[in-house]
């Protein structure tokens, strides 16, 4: 399941491009939502979407550099613009950066069916691709082993990352995948996704008004007192604290 | 507030409505506000030339917004291929076109394309109207 980051400061604009993307790809995962540049490119490193759905003109930092530094981080993430401006300086710009396409709001169905449709082409060819590393006969060299694995969790939204999803999509015995994964990266798949929702929180901590309970449910952590007990151990400090500090307006 | 602040304003609170329309299912509302956020894009526009199909296109979306008068296209393709890539002035066919739609008769305005020397000619109740090339 290919996953999705909305970033727009309207939220008319998110709940618009939410509703494009049930009706005509209800096989796609909204893992999350940004309303600024800054807080677009954190959730995307934390996140990993396969496609982010990108305005131009939003505040911090404008979705043009927002884009630039997402591609610079993670080349293989598709980005679609969505924006009010038909500017054709914005136009050239997105084009020379790489986007994968441009949508003028507001969105027809048919526009985003062509435009996502393609981004979200080129993403199963390279989760595709991933599985096909992944379970080729024959010696493997470890580091494409781990190359495969790792662009396998880009392929999940935090959400629905566990070691069984990940083995379906590798299409792996899960207790293989287990004893492979600690041997190619030195520490437990538990102890990995865990780190990477850590690191997800403290990103959506540090500029967005939200509850503990609402990043659990994006970050698909069910028990949100185990939650804030796994965070106090890694960051030191609870989610509430650490909202506090970083001066966000956390829960 | 000057004259293209104001189109900004008006475009965005066109697009917004567009979206508000598509968000609450309202399908002819989202298609009307749609061609309303086209053509005003289009009408804001500083370019002077505009190319034979994509000015009707913003003619059949002025046509939507406008509800008073149908056009029929004659003949022929208008795509980049075909007569629509000729370069003519910006809104001279939809001006062309509001000329012919008061009082010149009933039916729809005939589009003519790349008839003689002109990009186009309308026709509406035996009066005709060509539009230059630019």
């Amino acid at each position: 399941m290919a996953s999705v980051l909305i970033v727009d400061d309207e939220e008319l604009s998110r709940i618009a491009v939410r509703k494009l993307l049930s009706r005509l790809f209800p096989d796609t995962l909204v893992a999350g939502e940004a309303e600024n540049g800054r807080v677009a490119v954190a959730l995307a490193l934390s996140l990993r979407p396969d496609i982010v759905l990108m305005d131009i003109r939003i505040p911090a930092m404008n979705g043009i550099d927002a884009a630039v530094a997402i591609l610079d981080a993670l080349p293989s993430t598709r980005i679609v613009v969505v924006s009010a401006y038909d500017s054709f300086g914005f136009a050239q710009r997105a084009i020379n950066i790489g986007v994968s396409g441009y949508l003028l709001k507001p969105v027809s169905e048919a526009d985003f069916a062509a435009v996502f449709g393609k981004a979200l082409a080129e993403v199963q060819a390279r989760i595709g691709v991933a599985q096909e590393q992944a379970v080729a006969p024959g010696p493997t060299a470890p580091a494409g082993k781990r190359d495969a694995i790792e662009r396998a969790i880009a392929s999940l939204s935090l959400r629905e990352l566990g070691l069984e999803r990940l083995a379906d999509v590798l299409d792996m015995n899960p207790q293989h995948l287990s004893r492979l994964f600690k041997e190619l990266f030195g520490i437990r798949f538990v102890e990995y996704s865990t780190g990477l929702r850590i690191d997800a929180a403290k990103a959506a901590l540090t500029d967005q008004d939200i509850t503990v309970e609402e990043l659990c449910r994006r970050l698909g952590w069910t028990d949100s007192a185990h939650f804030t007990k796994v965070f106090k151990e890694r960051t030191g400090l609870t989610p509430k604290a650490y909202a506090r500090q970083i001066g966000g307006n956390g829960p | 507030m000057t004259g293209a602040k104001m189109d900004e304003l008006m475009i965005v609170a066109i697009s917004r409505a567009a979206q508000l329309a598509y968000v609450e299912e309202a399908h002819a509302a989202f298609a009307y506000l749609s061609a309303a956020d086209r053509f005003f894009r289009y009408h804001a526009s500083t370019d002077k030339t505009a190319t034979l199909g994509e000015e009707l296109e913003r003619l059949g979306d002025f046509a939507v917004i406008d509800g008073s008068f149908s056009i029929h296209l004659a003949s022929g393709p208008v795509g980049p291929s075909g007569s629509g890539s000729l370069f003519i002035k910006r809104l001279s066919l939809i001006d062309a076109a509001l000329r012919l739609s008061s009082g010149t008769g009933e039916g729809p305005i005939l589009v003519e394309p790349n008839v003689g020397g002109a990009a186009c000619v309308l026709s509406r109740g035996g009066k005709r109207l060509p539009v230059p090339k630019a």
